[in-house]
């Protein structure tokens, strides 16, 4: 599993998104499409401990990312489908092509660990991984081992390099960005949370998730090396061992789940994802359509008024700063 | 939205918009002090606290030292 790079990847895919759908986008969308799979899957990964009793998955990453079990919720496929409902449900452009690009990005940026997700669920439930590092979710291990495991492996590096796509686009956290790219795009949320927060707080909210993973980062890192005194064939460690090498780190057994061979991944992520792109590109004029009718807009007349993205958008840039 | 930069309102503290030295300064106390505590204690280490800390400190720090020091807003200071 991946750790901050899954904060990291939000901002990375709001300020590279198509042209035509640029400040169009809702960033809750992609928020919230990118959390989704985690929020449906992960509590039970690490379970809980009451009374002396562990209750949570027998088989971690099985649970997690196979089938029989929660491994649904980390595919393309499941993205679509909440994306479709979504969309059926709010008639939102912004906030249903957000949504889907979110979840993609999750469910495509996990193929890396050595369980990888099941990309092509639901015609296949064999996972798709790389095997870059070790998924370390471990029932005795917990949270703890897991977190040491990541950043002690090229799971760090993940991390590090999407970091450094967001800060590569580092205009995509600045107000103006915020104000210009973000706003009009969730102008209905964003008005409401004004309701009750002045701009420095709402700015702060923006910059929110960034800020986490770049913490968790560093908190989980300097507690693994710095901190931690782990006990690994019998040696005490000042820290948690680094190794860099492909599907490390070596203190720790690399779960896995039957899966497609390795060289096939990077095509089926290419291609998935150029698809994810594509249908949304092709649907995007149309949603458009579509949401503006819903909205009981005159077609035709540049005279929208309504404040979602889909209502704005065509018509001419626009900018509610 | 609320506030913007204006600091002649009620509640401006609240609301005025921070010069890049306090927003630099906000925002990085905001991590190192996160940082240091979930270090040692793990359960702020989460999607709800991380940026419920962040917003918490930048909106409400300011604020607090603007009371403290009894910062008043530009029309104010300059009356007679």
């Amino acid at each position: 599993m991946s750790w901050g790079a899954h904060q990291f990847e939000i901002y990375a895919v709001h300020a590279h998104l198509p042209k035509k759908m640029k400040g169009r986008v809702s960033f809750f969308g992609i928020w919230l499409g990118d959390f989704t799979p985690d929020f449906l899957s992960k509590f039970w990964v690490y379970g809980i401990t009451i009374g002396g009793t562990h209750y949570g998955a027998k088989v971690p990453q099985r649970w997690h990312r196979g089938w029989p079990g929660m491994g649904f919720t980390h595919t393309v496929f499941t993205g679509l489908l909440i994306g479709a409902l979504l969309w059926l449900w709010k008639r939102n452009r912004a906030l249903t092509v957000g949504y889907v690009l979110g979840y993609a990005a999750h469910a495509l940026t996990d193929v890396n660990d050595s369980v990888g997700t099941m990309l092509l669920f639901p015609f296949s439930t064999l996972n798709w991984t790389v095997k870059t590092w070790s998924y370390a979710a471990t029932v005795q291990g917990g949270k703890y081992l897991d977190a040491a495991a990541y950043y002690s492996s090229l799971g760090l590096v993940m991390d590090l390099f999407w970091l450094a796509v967001v800060l590569w686009s580092w205009r995509v956290l600045t107000r103006e960005y915020w104000r210009t790219q973000v706003v009009p795009a969730d102008a209905h949320g964003w008005a409401w949370l004004g309701r009750y927060m002045p701009e420095r707080a709402l700015l702060a909210l923006y910059r929110a998730t960034f800020f986490y993973g770049l913490c968790r980062m560093l908190a989980w890192s300097t507690w693994s090396h710095l901190v931690a005194r782990p006990v690994i064939d019998g040696v005490t460690h000042h820290g948690y061992p680094y190794d860099l090498s492909w599907t490390g780190p070596w203190w720790i057994g690399a779960r896995s789940l039957p899966h497609v061979p390795v060289l096939l991944v990077p095509v089926g992520v290419a291609v998935l994802l150029a698809g994810v792109y594509a249908l949304a590109s092709r649907l995007w004029e149309p949603m458009g359509e579509a949401e503006r009718r819903a909205r009981g807009h005159i077609l035709g007349t540049g005279t929208a008024t309504g404040t979602g993205a889909g209502a704005m958008a065509d018509a001419s840039a626009t900018d509610t700063s | 939205m609320a506030g913007g930069d204006d600091e002649r309102e009620p509640g401006a503290a609240w609301s005025r918009r921070l010069s890049r030295a306090e927003t630099a300064f906000w925002y990085g106390l905001a991590g190192v002090g996160y940082v240091g505590l979930a270090t040692f204690h793990k359960f702020l280490l989460n999607w709800v606290l991380g940026p419920v800390w962040l917003v918490a400190v930048v909106w409400c720090g300011p604020a607090l030292v603007d009371r403290v020091t009894h910062r008043r807003p530009p029309r104010e200071a300059s009356a007679p």
